[in-house]
């Protein structure tokens, strides 16, 4: 007996050690580190290429010829590496004057030379974001600090220039670098902070790059940025309550409420340009039959979805793009929630019982989604639908979807525009592609189509013409019903309430740390 | 102390059986008695959602406000389901597979015990899970998974009985008696070796249901509306900060349910094999 009580002793006394241990690991962080937890790592290091959550990093280290600064009202351009440009009578030329004095962290200058260079390259490339230059003939430099583009069609290029993808002036020194070593994470622009090192799917660590032409003004200013990859968000919340980081992304909102009652924690809420929608497969069997689209639409109880599964972080979808996109316009009608339209649908159908089987394939890493999708799947029970739930990662629902023969009937989407237009998601989502990239509901209508081209060329001449046309097109849209709105996303910033500078800009779905300090 | 140990393991045993027959009951029997049974088939009340354990809720409410009481006694039956037909898989194709070995020829002996060997060289879960992957995530495909790794132990245990069994006195006699190879397996081997696969099956049930609340916790298992501990704690994840709940009693019933057939099987053992129950 003795004997087992010293082993109990012993036990103990390890197991104290072992929490000691643990406790003391949580050090303080140097207070000039940013420490950002965030749910996936860079997949692509090319800034001509690269296309989703690298816009993180990317928007630290490269920077546009504009800025398009979407909180101020009404939403205006503001100068970057362009200092001022100016467009012709007939929206065919423009003429951007370039900021002198700028390097890039490598060294290399920055002039007219290097946006040709990259706009020329992007284009060759033809990955990515490489669309927004599809109207761009040509370009052409006239000395070191301006340029000029010369397009096949009037497009606002204004807005081309500030995209969130594709429009970042990257150092021509990238043409030196192998592609091995860009896959192993390289990085030359001449945003405030460089690359310093990465390890795949563990951290980025960024310092701030002395040269900067915007200077350091504040003493507060953060000298590193440690982007850390935490893909567990339960964990990402420990990281920020426990002062490991001092930002967390997608804290799923159930949890939210919890971080509130934390004084050293601030949670705000900024509208964004984010959706989350499904979009339903137009060829494939039960879904290729507009009755019963219609009636999968009828189930989607949008204010319960709103009301309890995204809470603050999410308004009811009022049509298919944000409605606080700029030229966005309500369209006549939503299919609103209704069982008994639904049933009424099902019977126009003339699809037999059996045939009424439908699969939905969703993010399986968002709370919001899968509750979503739960709510659907019992709402569509109800009218007779019987739905069958896919949850995966999203690149392995993506690449199934892409193909008529693995698609699913419905699948969940999330879209944040590359462009700061309603177009994006039109071209994105609804225009025709023989190989569909973004159309997963592999429509087709060529009305669509021309509507757009005209919308898009509309921007650069008339806001009013343009903004009808995008009307037009999403009231056509809504009566095929190729897609069913949910919410309008409200992004969340969750972080230390000693940091200041926080500014929300839809147009970017990103940081920007230059901005912030922590005043000590 | 180790007397001690074995008088607690005889008052246990009888609870492990308790448990497992009303779990048995009360999986069956909740569709009919619960006020919250429509839960099962994939009801939510998103207004009544993450709500703690009270006398309304015994085991709270999960976020979409299904009552977890009602979800975590049901998914007793699936994991169940999971631990009767991984082992019951596991001996049909196992059992006859192993026997046959043992009488047969060395050559063919060497055949069938190198193709388990490849079985058994993979690591516990990767087989099961490349398996589910396969075939598609579902509970019968992850039971398909599981067994189709397992059964090579029962081929070693059966044929390890058979090389025993046909070397004995009785089986020489009914050989020179004109009996013939399934017959000395239906008449002789079999019924001998049956005490060993019980019990392996046993303790083989309770690692098959965390095998099984393991591929459904990555996605693999079952999926909404089927209930499972597995799923239940997957769906937990993201909430098990706040709604503590939500994982607790879907984790507590895996933990109470592999040890009531690690005991059961214990016990087995020393009831039926007493020789091999010697204090350590």
């Amino acid at each position: 007996m003795t004997k087992v009580c010293n082993e109990i002793v012993v036990m103990g006394v390890i197991s104290l050690t072992v929490l000691m241990s643990i406790s003391c690991y949580h050090q303080k962080k140097p207070e000039d580190v940013f420490v950002i937890a965030t749910y996936d790592d860079v997949k692509d290091w090319d800034p001509g290429t690269a296309f989703s959550l690298e816009v993180l990093p990317m928007s630290n280290i490269y920077e546009p010829l504009l800025w398009y600064d979407a909180g101020s009202v009404p939403p205006k351009l503001l100068p970057a590496l362009a200092t001022s440009y100016s467009k012709s009578a007939d929206g065919l030329t423009w003429e951007f004057y370039l900021r002198e004095g700028v390097w890039f962290h490598d060294g290399i200058a920055f002039d007219s030379k290097a946006v040709k260079f990259v706009v020329d390259r992007n284009k060759r490339l033809y990955g990515g974001a490489s669309f927004i230059w599809s109207a761009v003939d040509s370009v052409s430099t006239n000395g070191p600090h301006k340029v000029i583009f010369n397009l096949s069609k009037p497009v606002p290029l204004d807005k081309v220039v500030s995209s969130q993808y594709g429009a970042w002036i990257y150092s021509p020194g990238i043409q030196g670098v192998s592609a091995d070593s860009l896959r192993q994470g390289y990085a030359s622009g001449t945003g405030p902070y460089k690359l310093k090192k990465w390890s795949k799917n563990k951290y980025i660590l960024l310092e701030d790059y002395k040269e900067y032409w915007g200077g350091w003004n504040r003493d507060d200013h953060f000298r590193s940025v440690l982007i850390k990859v935490v893909s567990e968000a339960s964990t990402r919340l420990q990281m920020i309550e426990s002062g490991l980081a001092d930002y967390s992304f997608l804290i799923p909102v159930q949890l939210l409420d919890r971080l509130k009652k934390n004084p050293s924690i601030s949670v705000s809420y900024h509208p964004s340009w984010i959706n989350h929608f499904y979009l339903l497969n137009t060829k494939k069997a039960p879904t290729n039959n507009i009755w019963v689209r219609r009636a999968i639409a009828a189930g989607m109880d949008r204010e319960t979805v709103s009301r309890y599964i995204y809470g603050d972080s999410g308004d009811e979808a009022k049509g298919l793009i944000p409605a606080n996109m700029p030229l966005f316009e309500a369209p006549d009608s939503l299919v609103s929630y209704d069982q008994e339209m639904g049933k009424k649908f099902i019977s126009r159908s003339r699809v037999g019982l059996n045939d009424l089987k439908l699969d939905l394939s969703y993010i399986s890493t968002s709370e919001e989604y899968r509750l979503t999708s739960f709510l659907w799947m019992d709402n569509l029970k109800k009218i007779g639908l019987d739905l069958d739930l896919k949850p995966g990662l999203w690149s392995s629902n993506w690449e199934r979807a892409k193909n008529l023969d693995t698609a699913p009937n419905i699948i969940s989407m999330a879209w944040w525009p590359t462009l700061s237009s309603p177009s994006d998601w039109f071209f994105g989502l609804y225009s025709t592609e023989e190989t569909p990239l973004f159309n997963l509901s592999h429509y087709s209508n060529s009305s669509v189509d021309s509507l757009l081209s005209e919308a898009w060329h509309q921007e650069s001449f008339s806001s009013d013409s343009s903004k009808k046309l995008y009307k037009t097109i999403q009231n056509i849209l809504i009566k095929d019903c190729v897609a069913v709105p949910v919410v309008d996303i409200n992004v969340q910033s969750v972080y230390k309430s000693n940091i200041t500078g926080l500014r929300s800009n839809p147009a970017y779905s990103t940081l920007l740390i230059y901005f912030l300090g922590r005043p000590s | 102390m180790i007397s001690h140990f074995i008088s607690l393991k005889k008052t246990i045993a009888p609870l492990a059986v308790v448990f497992l027959f009303a779990l048995i009951v009360f999986s069956l029997l909740i569709p009919f008695v619960s006020q919250y049974a429509e839960d099962i088939y994939g009801a939510v009340h998103f207004e009544r959602g993450g709500q703690p354990p009270s006398s309304r809720h015994w085991f709270g409410t999960d976020s979409a406000g299904r009552d977890m009481f009602t979800l975590t006694i049901r998914a007793g039956l699936s994991s169940l389901k999971v631990a009767f037909g991984v082992v019951f898989l596991s001996i049909l194709i196992g059992v006859p597979i192993g026997m046959l070995s043992g009488v047969s020829s060395r050559r063919t002996d060497e055949i069938i015990m190198r193709i388990t060997d490849a079985f058994l060289s993979f690591p516990p879960l990767i087989l099961p899970l490349i398996i589910t992957a396969a075939l598609g995530p579902s509970l019968n495909n992850v039971i398909i998974g599981i067994s189709v790794s397992w059964f090579p132990w029962y081929v070693r245990i059966a044929r390890a009985q058979a090389l025993i069994i046909k070397n004995t006195d009785y089986v020489s006699i009914s050989k020179s008696m004109g009996a013939g190879r399934f017959h000395i397996i239906r008449k002789h081997i079999f019924p001998n070796s049956a005490v060993p696969v019980i019990i392996q099956g046993t303790l083989d049930a309770g690692y098959a249901i965390l095998a099984a609340a393991g591929l459904s916790f990555i996605g693999l298992g079952a999926q909404h509306p089927e209930t499972e501990w597995g799923l239940l704690l997957t769906q937990s994840r993201a909430q098990f900060i706040n709604h503590w709940w939500e994982g607790f009693f879907p984790g507590l019933f895996i933990v109470l349910t592999v040890i009531s057939f690690n005991i059961i099987g214990d016990e087995l053992r020393s009831y039926l094999n007493p020789k091999e129950t010697t204090p350590r």
